[in-house]
């Protein structure tokens, strides 16, 4: 079995840079110094004018207040003072309540049980704050020159920042349960740790001080990006972005980091971040180390050396917490974001589950405040010898619940919220490895090394289109499975996704973890029983990025803003069901952009030679938040949105220097304008396909989603499956039992051998079906068990040995899976 | 069709039948920016004008889930109570509804007979959700025309600053607020 790695290549800056460039342009075309404590902004406005033109406007920034001491330690404060006792005997209150310390600033350093120290760092170096069991919280220093300006100070200092934030936290610890493969021929022994890795990077903020990538990482292997607003959660781990800061629960652990503005800057980072850490409960227990987190395991007040600040004049700080730190601070240095070894690392001691009230007796003990250094060690050694039980993973939820996960919210009341996913995720967890370059100054150019989420075989091709365009196109495998060589393997159904954004870049993680997760989803409801076993298609649109038109190189305005779309799908797909590993199942998804180019995708069947005039053989669509008219995406009643068009025009969206605003600006309008026909797709006759299309009530396209769900129901011919094409939704009966899917596919499915030519017109069958059915009728839309098996699984059928000249050409290869569903409907 | 209360999952397996609802716009004689929403019933007929500055746009406050700039309060069900001390936002208000109202789907579409001094404008009407308290006003739905489209034809047509045009908002959104701005989504 082949393994292959992917490498996960982000630029930081890439949204500073865009801001930047919108500054520069206001600053020369205002022809007005910036004053002091004023910012300029820049945006691109289309109001009241045929083109594009960037809005200048100042504003000046507001203050914030003065720091103002973190909240959590208050409760602590009052229950001493209510309850002299507790005052003698700390240990108890650390048992009871939340203690807090700080690193803010021009980093100072508020310890936990008082005290304060300042820390320089060295410039870009990392430096491990907290290390306890199971968690490591590092940060990078970086050197920043700006001016202090008070009442009592007016220099300027030559001092640093934090400007990164990089945790490791195991969501739950490994157990001794080896848990196989099942299916499909691939099994092993995974790796049973859950693990987050989180990164939150100042530099990722804008000027308004938020940004979309603010944090980015990894649970369990699989990528996540967060910005406002984000949330997350890694087994029992939360991460929650609000607009700059971002909280990171990690059981009894709290560690929040805000991202602001340095103020008054001269040079060096544009923001830092203020790191605040709260332990509850039996958190000390762990003996936490790191800069900060030594001053959680001992209850005295460490006082450290402060940088003393002159009234006036230049100033540069020097202190490293000296004094208030064992050892010195060169020994708390890490080389990568997400190491977790120092010289007192804590994060291999035993682990402590988070949520774990047995261990308070330790706790007493261990937080004494007359321990020795001898009875420190004698208590780590406790710990690591005793390491408690993992918690065990959750009892298979209900079948029901997990199939609620298909339901479309399509007609979700306004505010209904589904509550989040539980799974108990067996995937192999790994750790992200980052190797950072330094560039320039400001500059740092990552390159993280994230396992996926399992072994994936991918094939990296360029299909010609009909008039020789290369498309770039990748085809992601699940784990195990690799494309048939000889005609003895099983060929594999294809979920395409045809993509503006890159499809090599951060943005496309999301879209190639989403095969496995599926499968983990799918398996996980029908007890192993279903696989998704299909291969992901992932196609970069004409024109952008590596997707090139006949003649290159055409810079700039490549993109052809869609226009080939119809086209470039039925050529792509004529390109799959003729490869070795596609069994002629297309299945075609996509939210958003993606969602349009799907929809279109569904128009793409005339004209089409390599299909032998037969349509796109189209086997289900699941739409998302889309339209079915990409002239809406831009243009609202006459007005131009120019908000979205800022919003994609981002490096790894749509690289601005590749559309012609020009042209868009010149289509403007609400009149019934042909340059828009090939965009938009309102053949509603030609779909004879099943399809989720989902929508809510402040999408954006919400009017195109209800437009493409209501033709599909009304006007579309019955589909594939006998049935009226639009699922609307799925209920856990219509599914079936496991115990039912399973006597369904134990009865073998063969291939017919099929006479090449001799296509079953399925136009036949589904006028019986639409008779039978009556149209227009109260449909009830449900998927027999049949049909869902058949939709899920379309593979599990033995191929007919065969050599390969002798295969039937492509739209033969869906009357297999057309047999299947037939076999599958007789059975039922 | 649709239960009272919210925050709950339901399915039907056809589209839900719609009972349209009229509201009309009036002045409410008073003079100033505010008007009336009357359901059903016509109010006085009458005039409620503002003035709109292109460089002092009315800002966005929530809306389309697709949004690059900072919208104050995020995307979605934002408050607009901000808007309301704003000299070009009029305010038609309707009587108190005196039991739930539940809106389904897209169709919510509001006709506007107006006139500008300008040869081309946009407006922008906003259906809010206002709290008995009158205090906060959150968005329901919202929609905008851009007066030179707004016959659907290929070419701009201006307008005339002594004529009044009738024209037609989409579901993209409608009622309660009107402006001629919403800076930076459009």
């Amino acid at each position: 079995m082949r393994t292959k790695y992917y490498f996960y290549k982000f630029r930081l800056p890439s949204q500073v840079a865009k801001v930047q460039v919108a500054l520069e342009t206001c600053r020369t075309r205002m022809n007005i110094p910036v004053r002091e404590g004023e910012t300029i902004e820049g945006s691109r406005t289309t109001r009241n004018r045929p083109y594009p033109v960037l809005k200048c406007s100042r504003t000046r920034i507001h203050r914030s207040k003065p720091h103002l001491p973190a909240p959590c330690c208050a409760h602590m404060t009052i229950r001493s003072t209510l309850t002299p006792l507790l005052l003698l005997a700390p240990s108890l209150t650390t048992l009871t309540s939340a203690q807090c310390a700080s690193s803010e600033r021009d980093p100072h350093l508020h310890f936990a049980h008082g005290g304060r120290a300042d820390f320089r760092g060295r410039d870009g170096k990392l430096y491990t704050l907290l290390s306890a069991p199971g968690l490591t919280v590092n940060a990078r220093t970086e050197d920043a020159v700006y001016r202090l300006h008070t009442p009592r100070h007016n220099l300027v200092i030559n001092g640093s920042f934090f400007t990164e934030v990089h945790l490791v936290a195991i969501a739950r610890p490994e157990t001794a349960a080896k848990v196989a493969g099942s299916g499909m021929g691939f099994g092993g022994r995974w790796s049973t740790e859950k693990r987050l890795l989180a990164s939150y990077w100042a530099s990722e903020l804008n000027d308004a001080n938020w940004g979309w990538r603010v944090v980015n990482g990894s649970c369990s292997g699989r990528p996540f990006k967060l910005g406002k607003g984000g949330y997350r959660k890694c087994d029992r781990l939360e991460v929650e972005v609000d607009m700059s800061s971002a909280v990171f629960r990690l059981g009894d652990w709290t560690v929040t980091v805000r991202g602001n503005r340095v103020y008054d800057r001269i040079a060096g980072p544009r923001h830092r971040v203020d790191i605040h850490y709260a332990a509850r409960g039996a958190a000390v227990a762990g003996l936490p180390h790191g800069i900060i987190g030594q001053s959680f395991a001992s209850s005295t007040p460490r006082s450290g050396r402060v940088d003393l600040y002159p009234s006036s004049g230049n100033f540069t700080t020097s202190a490293m917490a000296e004094g208030a730190i064992d050892g010195d601070a060169s020994q708390y240095e890490v080389g990568l974001p997400h190491e977790t070894r120092f010289a007192y690392s804590r994060f291999d001691a035993a682990f402590l589950p988070f949520d774990d009230s047995s261990s308070s007796a330790v706790t007493l003990e261990a937080s004494s405040a007359e321990r020795t250094p001898q009875d420190e060690a004698q208590m780590r050694r406790l710990d690591e010898d005793t390491p408690c039980p993992p918690p065990p993973c959750p009892p298979s939820q209900k079948v029901g619940d997990k199939i609620a996960m298909f339901q479309t919210p399509l007609y979700v009341d306004v505010a209904a919220k589904l509550e989040p996913w539980p799974v108990c995720d067996h995937g192999a967890g790994g750790v992200g490895r980052s190797d950072c370059v330094d560039h320039a100054h400001g500059e740092v150019e990552c390159l993280t090394h994230f396992p996926p989420p399992s072994p994936v075989h991918t094939i990296n091709a360029k299909p010609a289109m009909r008039d020789g365009a290369l498309l770039a196109t990748d085809v992601y495998f699940l784990p195990g499975y690799e494309p048939p060589i000889h005609s003895s393997i099983e060929t594999v159904a294809t979920m395409l996704v045809a993509c503006p954004y890159n499809t090599r870049g951060d943005f496309a993680d999301n879209l190639i973890t989403l095969l496995p997760t599926l499968d983990t989803i799918v398996s996980d409801a029908t007890s192993g029983i279903l696989h998704m076993n299909m291969a992901t298609l992932l196609q970069q649109s004409r024109g952008l990025y590596t997707s090139g038109p006949p003649a290159e190189p055409c810079e700039p305005n490549c993109f052809d803003s869609f226009k080939h779309s119809k086209n470039d799908s039925a050529d792509t797909a004529a390109w799959v069901v003729s490869q070795d590993w596609s069994n002629g199942v297309l299945l075609w998804q996509g939210a958003s952009a993606m969602g349009m180019l799907a929809a279109l995708a569904a128009g793409g069947h005339e004209a089409t030679p390599r299909l032998h005039g037969s349509r796109i053989p189209t086997r289900a669509m699941w739409l998302s938040i889309t339209t079915n008219d990409i002239r809406e995406a831009l243009y609202r009643q006459g007005a131009l949105m120019s908000g979205i068009i800022d919003a994609i025009l981002y490096p790894d969206f749509i690289p601005v220097n590749q559309i012609s605003l020009a042209e868009l600006a010149q289509h403007e309008g609400d009149g019934p304008d042909p340059w828009w026909d090939d965009v938009r797709f309102d053949d509603w006759r030609s779909v004879n396909f099943p399809s989720v299309v989902q929508t809510a009530w402040y999408d954006m396209f919400l009017k195109g989603g209800l437009r493409i769900a209501n033709h599909y129901h009304e006007d579309s011919r019955c589909g594939a499956f006998g049935s009226p094409c639009s699922v609307r939704r799925r209920r856990l009966k219509d599914i079936g039992s496991p115990r039912r899917l399973s006597a369904l596919l134990k009865q073998p499915i063969r291939r017919r051998p099929r006479p090449r030519g001799t296509l079953r017109c399925p136009r036949r069958r589904r006028t019986v079906s639409r008779e039978r059915n009556g149209a227009g009728a109260d449909h009830e839309l449900r998927i027999r068990p049949s049909r869902s098996a058949a939709l899920l699984l379309p593979t599990r059928y033995q191929r007919h040995p065969r050599s390969r000249h002798q295969r039937g050409l492509a739209p033969a290869r869906s009357a297999v899976a057309q047999t299947q569903v037939n076999r599958l409907a007789h059975l039922k | 069709m649709l239960g009272s209360g919210g925050n709950y999952l339901t399915a039907f397996n056809r589209w839900p039948d719609v009972t349209y609802s009229s509201f009309y716009l009036g002045p409410d004689g008073g003079g100033g920016r505010a008007g009336l929403l009357g359901k059903d019933i016509v109010p006085p007929s009458g005039d409620v004008g503002y003035y709109y500055d292109p460089s002092n746009p009315a800002p966005t406050y929530g809306g389309w889930i697709f949004q690059s700039a900072p919208s104050p309060g995020g995307v979605g069900c934002v408050d607009q109570s901000p808007l309301s001390v704003r000299q070009d936002v009029l305010q038609f208000n309707s009587l108190r509804l005196r039991k739930e109202l539940a809106i389904c789907g897209g169709d919510i579409t509001a006709t506007l007979t107006v006139s500008s001094t300008a040869n081309d404008t946009d407006f922008i009407v906003r259906l809010v959700d206002q709290y008995p308290d009158g205090g906060e006003r959150y968005l329901v739905a919202e929609g905008i025309v851009r007066m030179r489209w707004r016959n659907h034809t290929l070419v701009p047509l201006a307008m005339h600053p002594e004529r009044e045009y009738t024209v037609d908002l989409d579901r993209w959104f409608s009622y309660d607020g009107n402006a001629s701005s919403s800076h930076p989504t459009l």
